[in-house]
């Protein structure tokens, strides 16, 4: 759209100052106000450009560090044509050392309030691309339209059994009990209708415990399936003893494998990036979280109805972070000096101290992929433990996975193996992943 | 008799409640504790030993963690023109298996953001989760600029020093090299010769 007031804007201006001694002041207020409204407007458009392209050369070559409405590396550039003119910008696009270098006041005092740092010159950019860059900043995004494919954590499981189960079990139960006096009733009748006593239910319960204490057959095999029963109970509730299998604690944050390892698709590596050295997985440590956080601040998290789930806010989770971690979400700056504190998450994963386990041996030298033991985390919105982590399933484990051979350094050794074995298949048991001293000292 | 009878059924009763337990927000029981929380620090645990209540300290001042890479470069401006001429990949990083152990790293901790080939179209950027990044082929990189980046973070990107060893890093900026079509060559042989000076190398460390 190519619109050039400034012209007709000067007539008016000055038309009008010499109108304006002979109104009064309120109105001269007023008047001035859209005068200026409107020389600011005009300067602003004092070129072509085409939108749909600006936007496409702003997401490839200048939204890594600016936004329109937010400073993030650099400024807000929303509002730069209303601050600059169009030949400076062109000038400062494409090569702002060049302009800095020139002695330009505007250039170093932006080059000094961001520290420095230089902007990444764009020799290539034609006089028009900037243009459509400019006419870009000032359209803006069409109205949003929230974003697909971002639902939020919800944090709370799923519940399995449908709500009319219960109710259901009740009725069922109180329509037994019905049934029963019933026909308790009626024996009543009856004998009473041959001339006999009524019976109470008292009396019907001691002629039954009578009936059943003189059967001695009976009362061997009940006493021997309450036995049975009892023992079987007894056993599983203390092979349970220590297995924390759906363990699920409260975390500090509600933190969301689901979104991060699932929608997001980061690699577990990224974050646990001990996994692959150490022993332990490695909890991500603040500084990791805020590789992505330092632009992702959850205000832009839409709940299921597709409304904005924080009004535009920042997450408060996400403000966790920041606060352990001491980001100043305003200057876009860590603090100095800032006390940082340590996250308390709650370990989900716990291995007796009596056993030994390290996750670079599986992960780097087995190659066993996480979800092998961990189930699957990127479905889970809170981590449960999903394996229950016993010996025997540690055990089953090493009898049925096939080691590496690709080192032709153990070609003999594994050769030996398989002579000894009289097998080809060489599992983590034959080359010592059974034996006691592996995993316990 | 009756009185055992009564026994059993109690403690029945005891253990089906017990083992009831449907809160999966707690831990549950163990046999014998001391077996289960030794008296040895565990890496991430609670400790009254130090002024910070945690098991997992930093080195102590003027030291460095063993396998520790010192780097020298600064992380400012000119810390990055330097690092951008004068640091140089070291030729044990140029042959086929650090480019391949790269990719590997890359598709970890870099592919997300800078897409798989590099083009700055990752998933992160392509649901727009992130803001768009800049192809590698679009800006004007060296290996050492490449490293500098890595250990210290540029723009939006945040410093991976921390989830990468040096030979990690080194072995991402041969790959990085390799997705921009750059050539890389060793010191004194071209570009053909250095797998070969690879070998050597490692022939010599089998021998030593």
């Amino acid at each position: 759209m190519p619109l050039n007031f400034k012209f007709a804007t000067l007539i008016s201006v000055t038309t009008h100052l010499r109108f304006m001694l002979r109104i009064q002041f309120k109105r001269f207020f007023t008047f001035l106000i859209l005068v200026l409204a409107l020389g600011f407007h005009t300067s602003a458009l004092a070129f072509e450009g085409d939108a749909a392209n600006g936007k496409k050369l702003f997401k490839a070559n200048c939204a890594a560090c600016h936004k329109l409405d937010k400073k993030l590396i650099g400024p807000a550039l929303g509002d730069m044509t209303e601050r600059r003119s169009a030949e400076w910008l062109v000038a400062w696009i494409r090569d702002n050392g060049a302009l800095r270098a020139s002695g330009d006041a505007d250039a170093q005092a932006v080059f000094d309030e961001y520290n420095g740092m230089p902007m990444t010159a764009f020799p290539a950019l034609s006089d028009q691309d900037i243009y459509d860059i400019l006419q870009y900043s000032i359209e803006g995004d069409a109205p949003a339209v929230p974003q697909g494919g971002t639902p939020t954590p919800t944090g709370e499981p799923v519940a399995t059994t449908p709500d009319y189960v219960l109710p259901m079990l009740f009725v069922l139960g109180a329509v037994f009990v019905l049934l029963l006096i019933l026909l308790i009733k009626m024996k009543n009748t009856l004998r009473v209708v041959q001339g006999k006593d009524a019976e109470s239910i008292g009396d019907e319960i001691s002629a039954f415990r009578k009936g059943l204490v003189a059967n001695k057959f009976l009362m061997t095999i009940g006493t021997l399936a309450v036995g049975i029963f009892v023992l079987y109970f007894a056993y599983w509730w203390l092979m349970g003893i220590g297995v924390e299998k759906d363990y699920q604690p409260v975390q500090p944050i509600a933190f969301s494998h689901k979104v991060h390892a699932g929608q997001n698709k980061i690699d577990c590596n990224y974050c646990h990036s001990s996994a692959r050295h150490s022993k332990t997985s490695g909890i991500p440590s603040t500084n990791v979280c805020m590789n992505c956080h330092k632009y992702v601040d959850g205000s832009e998290i839409v709940d299921e109805s597709g409304q904005l789930k924080y009004g535009g806010d920042r997450s408060p989770e996400i403000a966790k972070i920041y606060a352990a971690i001491g980001w100043d979400v305003d200057k876009l700056a860590y603090i100095e000096g800032y006390e940082q504190k340590a996250v308390q998450w709650v370990r989900v994963h716990n291995l007796p101290d009596l056993v030994y386990f390290n996750h670079a041996q599986h992960v780097t030298a087995g190659g066993v992929d996480c979800e092998t033991c961990h189930g699957p985390v990127s479905e889970m919105d809170v981590l449960k433990q999903y394996s229950d982590l016993t010996m025997g399933w540690c055990v089953e484990c090493h009898r049925e996975t096939e080691v590496n051979t690709d080192n032709g350094y153990y070609d003999g050794y594994h050769e030996n193996i398989k002579e000894k074995y009289h097998t080809d298949k060489i599992t983590v048991d034959k080359i010592g992943g059974l034996e006691c001293g592996k995993c316990h000292y | 008799m009756k009185n055992i009878s009564q026994y059993i059924s109690l403690f029945a009763l005891a253990i089906g409640v017990l083992a009831c337990n449907t809160d999966k927000t707690t831990p549950g029981y163990t046999f014998m504790d001391d077996m289960y929380v030794g008296p040895a620090l565990e890496t991430y645990s609670q400790t009254d030993e130090f002024g910070n209540n945690m098991a997992a300290q930093k080195p102590v001042e003027g030291t460095v963690p063993r396998n520790y890479t010192v780097y020298e470069f600064e992380n400012t401006t000119e810390g990055y023109d330097l690092a951008k001429v004068e640091l140089q990949m070291p030729d044990e990083f140029k042959g086929e298996e650090s480019l391949k152990e790269g990719k590997e790293l890359y598709g970890i901790f870099c592919s997300n953001c800078h897409g798989d080939k590099g083009d700055g179209q990752g998933h992160l950027v392509k649901i727009e989760k992130f803001p768009p990044v800049p192809g590698y082929d679009t800006r004007d990189l060296t290996a050492g600029s490449i490293y500098h980046v890595i250990m210290y973070g540029r723009g939006l990107m945040g410093s991976h020093a921390s989830q990468l060893n040096n030979e990690e890093r080194w072995k991402i900026v041969r790959y990085v090299q390799e997705l921009r079509g750059d050539k890389v060559t060793t010191a004194n042989a071209t570009d053909t010769e250095v797998s070969e000076v690879v070998a050597e190398e490692e022939a010599k460390d089998q021998q030593s």
